[in-house]
């Protein structure tokens, strides 16, 4: 064999070799479902659950839930859902401008969507309904409290109570459940500025008791996934609107001394003069508009939140668009404790309960800081520009839905011992939190 | 004169062409045909003007005037499979593949007395990244291209001192470049957190220097045993250049407008290159005189590759880290020489262990553990054999590498990488 020859094969073996060294595609692994049976997942909860964003239920977003996606991933039994159809109900929110600020949102329509899955003879395998409190799983008492009652005629069709809908009208059953309360509870007073009416700790590990009771005597042999309470103060329906006088460069205002200048609020002095807010005090997005107009800005001051100087009116933010220091740390410890109840259950020895604890609450604190990196771009709870909180600057999109969804699974992967593959977040995410079409707003 | 126009070529060869991590990290191991027919132990054994870098002291053995100069043929694949979830199961992906030539040039002169000297050129570290259809590969957005290229200068003088021993000492001028490439993306302003790739990023460094030193031992206690040291200073490089952001229109012009008004302008920017710590010992046995067994431990110092940051000197909002938070690691390597009247053959095997961890490997750097086979040619020409010509083959195993879920860009799956070498030398003495 020539040199030339010998070269030539050695060079053939490389070629060969390299080439056999790529890589084949992998295979996602068969679901292993461990201690669970994922073969009918349904759900119990609030807003979150049911999938109501941008301040509204649509079939859009309630398709796109995290417990639609955990369904979907676990290949379960297909969710019946209480789908609305059109613009929702009530209609959605849509971006009207964002560029250049100030950024302008309104609803996509004055149409209420139609449900179009109300004749369904069976209950919905999601049977989360916006408004609902843990006392209502097991309580049909407040089912017709305005203003939940138009969600209940909805969802619950007066079907008899959450827990026995769930466990009774399913052909089949269901194996596994998702449950999710605690959010209704303390957001209903805080969205108003107020604490009164903010569900008491002991109502409500009461109330988390029974249901979880009721549940395992119906259905014994379901596994279930509980979703923890997260701190609504610090979701940006409370944090967007600053509290401070800000100047056309939205640079706080500071007086003579280099004191920060604060928005009047809703007390007064001695001369009936509107006092301004304390460092910790909250504005809520509700009173945006209002501090548009001067509102909360002395007289000689002016505001800027429009994008065009308007006159300080010298009158303070009302009470119901302002959460206090002491509110925010009442809401705060309540947030805790619901938690701490939770928590506890999970881990009851004497009196035990089989489910998993999904900790919503350290996503979204972990998505306001430092924030959730996704392909480069680091995803916040700030106001729409964060990209994870809808329009109605308190529930998830449908990104924060897939994440959420992610965090269930991990939760159920730990606790049961199964194997459900993490969703990509990003093929869930839209170009708009309301999930318009693009030709509607970028 | 004549010594400084041939290490011209080669760094004008080299400088043209980019190097590939052959090593851990991004080391290049392959710096004499010999040596690396033992598998690159020849902190001990060596016997080549290579000294200069595997271990200057040994240069006081050599009688003359020598040199050794060459290069290696290296080619590198790396391919990769997605895993969830992201960029999903099924995904591949696979980088171009790297067929490349870093060259090296050594010059040793004994002076009468207990006095050598040593000149050097190479690349002791180097990286070629390139990933196929960069529109389209699920990782641009942490990198399409990086290439580090480095240009080493070595200047180095060994003392005998005694029969038995010899000390080294020297000091390297390295000049680099780092060029990085990635995609930009923004979520899109209307907060559905949908992903819009807005821009190509471009950081090319200048080619600026930093400075090291080096020292060796060798010491003969015995006939037929040596023992060698070495060790080669960090480098840390503080590198100028300039970071180019081109803008992808996407035809909105609210988007555009504010995508604009997010994205730094083009700017000078600056990094910092690390150029870590080699420690190596070793022993080479003579068995008779015609075979020569050698062992090398070598300990390189990763961990001071914690990151690579990005200073923009008007846009310091946009400064970045790249954290990388590497470990030290170790090669192990063995080899074994046969002299023969008319050739001389070669062998060898080593284990290099990865220095990245799990959280760091990327394809920026999809580094793993890795074993080399190595096999070696040496043949004499001329009565005197003055004109030695030394040739080797190396075929490296990288272990395939997972990502287990942690990697810092949330780019998961497994790597697979194989990497060959054909070196040559060429040794004349005077």
């Amino acid at each position: 064999m020539t040199s030339r020859k010998r070269a030539s094969l050695l060079i053939a073996a490389e070629v060969v070799a390299v080439s056999c060294s790529k890589i084949g595609p992998i295979t996602g692994p068969a679901l292993a479902p461990g201690r669970a049976d994922f073969s009918v997942v349904a759900a119990l909860g609030s807003a979150i659950t049911a999938g109501f964003q941008s301040g509204g239920l649509v079939s859009r977003h309630q398709t796109t839930s995290y417990a639609s996606l955990f369904a979907a991933q676990v290949r379960a039994h297909s969710m019946d859902l209480p789908l609305i159809d059109g613009d929702g109900i009530p209609p959605l929110l849509e971006l009207k401008h964002f560029y250049p600020p100030p950024i302008q949102i309104g609803p996509i329509s004055t149409t209420l969507g139609n449900p179009t899955n109300v004749g369904l003879g069976t209950t919905y395998h999601n049977l989360a309904i916006p408004g609902a409190r843990v006392q209502d799983v097991t309580d049909t008492t407040h089912y017709q409290a305005a203003p939940r009652d138009t969600f209940f005629n909805v969802i619950q069709r007066k079907h008899g109570s959450l827990a026995r809908q769930i466990a009774t009208q399913l052909d089949p059953p269901p194996t596994f459940l998702l449950f999710e309360f605690g959010s209704s509870e303390l957001l209903r007073p805080a969205l108003n500025g107020t604490i009164v009416g903010l569900t008491t700790v002991a109502s409500f590990a009461d109330s988390f008791r029974l249901a979880l009771d009721t549940l395992a005597a119906l259905l014994p042999n379901a596994k279930l996934a509980v979703v923890n309470v997260p701190d609504v103060t610090q979701l940006p329906f409370f944090t967007t609107v600053s509290n401070k006088q800000l100047d056309a460069n939205g640079k706080p205002v500071v007086d003579a001394n280099g004191r920060t200048k604060f928005l009047l609020g809703p007390l007064f002095d001695s001369s009936g003069k509107p006092l301004p807010l304390s460092a910790s005090d909250q504005v809520l997005l509700s009173a945006r508009s209002a501090v548009a107009n001067g509102y909360g800005y002395p007289i000689g001051t002016f505001s800027y939140l429009s994008g065009s100087p308007v006159a300080g009116q010298g009158i303070g933010l009302t009470d119901a668009q302002v959460l206090s220091n002491s509110e925010v740390l009442t809401v705060q410890d309540r947030v805790n404790k619901f938690n701490a109840i939770i928590d506890t259950t999970s881990r009851s020895v004497t009196h035990p309960h089989d489910f998993a604890v999904v900790d919503l609450d350290g996503l979204l604190r972990r998505a306001k800081s430092p924030g959730i990196e996704l392909r480069g771009v680091v995803y916040t709870t700030r106001f729409v520009t964060g990209g994870l909180i809808s329009l109605d600057g308190v529930h998830p999109n449908d990104l924060c839905h897939a994440l959420l969804c992610n965090e269930l699974i991990g939760a159920v992967n730990a606790k049961f011992g199964s194997n459900i593959q993490p969703l990509d977040p990003l093929k869930f995410a839209t170009p708009t939190s309301s999930g318009a079409s693009a030709s509607r707003s970028p | 004169m004549r010594l400084g126009r041939t290490l011209s070529a080669v760094a004008l060869a080299s400088a043209v062409l980019p190097a590939a991590a052959l090593g851990a990290g991004y080391g290049i191991y392959e710096q004499g045909a010999a040596v690396l027919g033992m598998a690159g132990a020849g902190t001990a054994a060596v016997n080549d003007a290579s000294a200069v870098f595997f271990n200057p002291a040994v240069m006081t053995g050599f009688a003359g005037t020598r040199f050794y100069g060459g290069g290696t043929f290296l080619q590198t694949t790396t391919s990769f499979a997605g895993v969830a979830p992201h960029p999903g199961y099924g995904v591949t992906e696979e980088m171009k593949p790297q067929q490349i030539f870093p060259a090296t040039a050594y010059l040793t002169h004994r002076y009468p007395g207990p006095w050598a000297i040593g000149l050097g050129y190479n690349s002791p570290f180097g990286l070629a990244v390139e990933w196929k259809n960069p529109d389209q590969f699920t990782g641009r957005y942490i990198v399409t291209h990086a290439a580090l290229r480095t240009y080493n200068y070595s200047l180095v003088a060994a003392r005998e001192m005694g029969k038995k021993l010899s000390v080294g000492f020297g000091g390297n001028l390295v000049w680099t470049r780092l060029d990085l490439r990635n995609r930009q993306f923004i979520a899109t302003p209307g907060g559905g957190g949908g992903q819009l790739e807005v821009a190509s990023f471009t950081l090319t460094s200048n080619v600026n220097p930093g400075y090291g030193w080096n020292a060796g031992l060798a010491w003969a206690p015995l006939k037929y045993l040596k023992v060698g040291s070495t060790y080669r200073g960090q480098v840390i490089i503080h590198a100028n250049g300039d970071a180019d952001i081109d803008q992808f229109p996407t035809g909105d012009s609210q988007v555009d407008a504010a995508v604009a008004a997010s994205l730094p302008p083009d700017q000078p920017a600056s990094t910092v290159i690390r150029l870590p710590t080699i420690g190596a010992l070793g022993l080479a046995w003579s068995w008779g005189s015609s075979w020569t067994f050698a062992g090398d431990a070598v300990h390189t110092g990763w961990s001071v590759f914690k990151d690579i940051p990005i200073y923009f000197r008007n846009s310091t909002s946009s400064n970045q880290k790249i954290v990388e938070n590497y470990d030290d690691s170790f090669q192990f390597r063995f080899g074994a020489e046969n002299r023969r009247p008319a050739f001389t053959w070669r062998f060898g095997y080593y284990i290099d262990q990865a220095a990245a961890p799990t959280e760091s490997v990327s394809p920026t750097l999809p580094e793993a553990d890795r074993q080399g086979a190595t096999l070696g040619l040496g043949m004499g020409f001329g009565t005197d054999k003055r004109l030695t010509l030394d040739s080797y083959q190396l075929a490296a195993f990288v272990q395939n590498r997972k990502t287990e879920g942690v990697n810092r860009d949330g780019y998961e799956g497994e790597y697979k990488s194989f990497a060959s070498a054909t070196g040559v030398s060429l040794a004349y003495r005077w």
